[in-house]
């Protein structure tokens, strides 16, 4: 039988071994910019969505986001900055809750960050 | 509004009924004036429509995505904490819940609106409630729903 199809690879021992053996630092520095880059989105996100009306502004103004990276490990902390910021997130039924709600929506938009840039590599 | 189903679904079931989850003991969490507690001496219910988060697959730089997200529907059960902090009571009400709303599929209520379908995304731990001095504990679900349908 005649062969239909055939494929010839041609590649380079060293550059394979090279490119494969820092696909890890690669890919983690991608993802570590990747939550660097949202830190700032999910801080000004919840600044602009917080659902509470301000008296001094000091909560809204307090809420920030903070990425750590260490290794394969990457975090994304978000947190109010006065006292009182655990009193919107769990009274009055969490009525003027805001880090749930930013945390579902930075974990679905990093997510697709993370597959756009496995993709990419 | 939430979808009407939903209120109609909650307040038919038998089983939620016998818990004492009647018409008058389901709020929606935008109809209660300020920060007030329902006037509700028993177990009451709030339900809070929030966000519709779309990262569909085009963001992530494909073509074909589905351009409709799951609307995030939280179901809170509460209890003055002076009446008790036992648990047993509301995480029934919740199984009741999630008995009614999760075969739910193509409902569509008096006001016209269709609720496609509801997924469960879990549960809070046990909770107090400061503001409302409640014992308290909620379940989310992703909800997709068509206002079009009527």
């Amino acid at each position: 039988m005649a062969n239909l199809f055939s494929v010839r690879l041609e590649y380079d021992d060293d550059d394979l071994a090279r490119t494969l053996g820092s696909f890890d630092r690669r890919f983690n520095n991608l993802v570590s910019n990747i939550f660097e880059y949202e830190s700032a989105y999910a801080t000004t996100w919840m600044k602009a969505n917080a659902p509470w009306h301000d008296d001094t502004g000091a909560a809204r103004a307090s809420l920030n986001a903070t990425a750590h990276s260490s290794g394969s490990s990457h975090e994304l902390l978000l947190a109010h900055g006065v006292s009182y910021g655990i009193w919107l997130e769990i009274a009055h039924n969490r009525k003027y809750q805001i880090l749930a709600s930013a945390q579902r929506h930075m974990a679905n938009k990093i997510m697709s960050d993370i597959k756009a840039a496995w993709r990419s590599m | 509004m939430m979808p009407s189903a939903i209120f109609e679904l909650l307040t038919t079931d038998p089983t939620l009924a016998g818990l004492g989850i009647t018409e008058d003991r389901v709020y929606e969490m935008q109809s209660i004036a300020e920060d007030a507690r329902p006037d509700a001496d028993t177990y009451f219910i709030v339900v809070n429509f929030q966000e519709s988060t779309l990262f569909s697959q085009t963001y992530a730089g494909l073509a074909n995505g589905i351009r409709k997200a799951p609307r995030v529907m939280d179901i809170a059960v509460h209890i003055s904490w002076d009446k008790t902090r036992e648990y047993n009571v509301i995480n029934r009400i919740l199984n009741a819940i999630d008995a009614v709303l999760l075969p739910a599929e193509q409902v569509i209520g008096d006001d016209g609106i269709r609720v496609t379908c509801i997924r469960p995304s879990g549960r809070s731990s046990n909770q107090l409630d400061p503001g409302w001095r409640t014992t308290t504990r909620h379940a989310t679900y992703g909800i997709l729903y068509d206002e079009s349908a009527a």
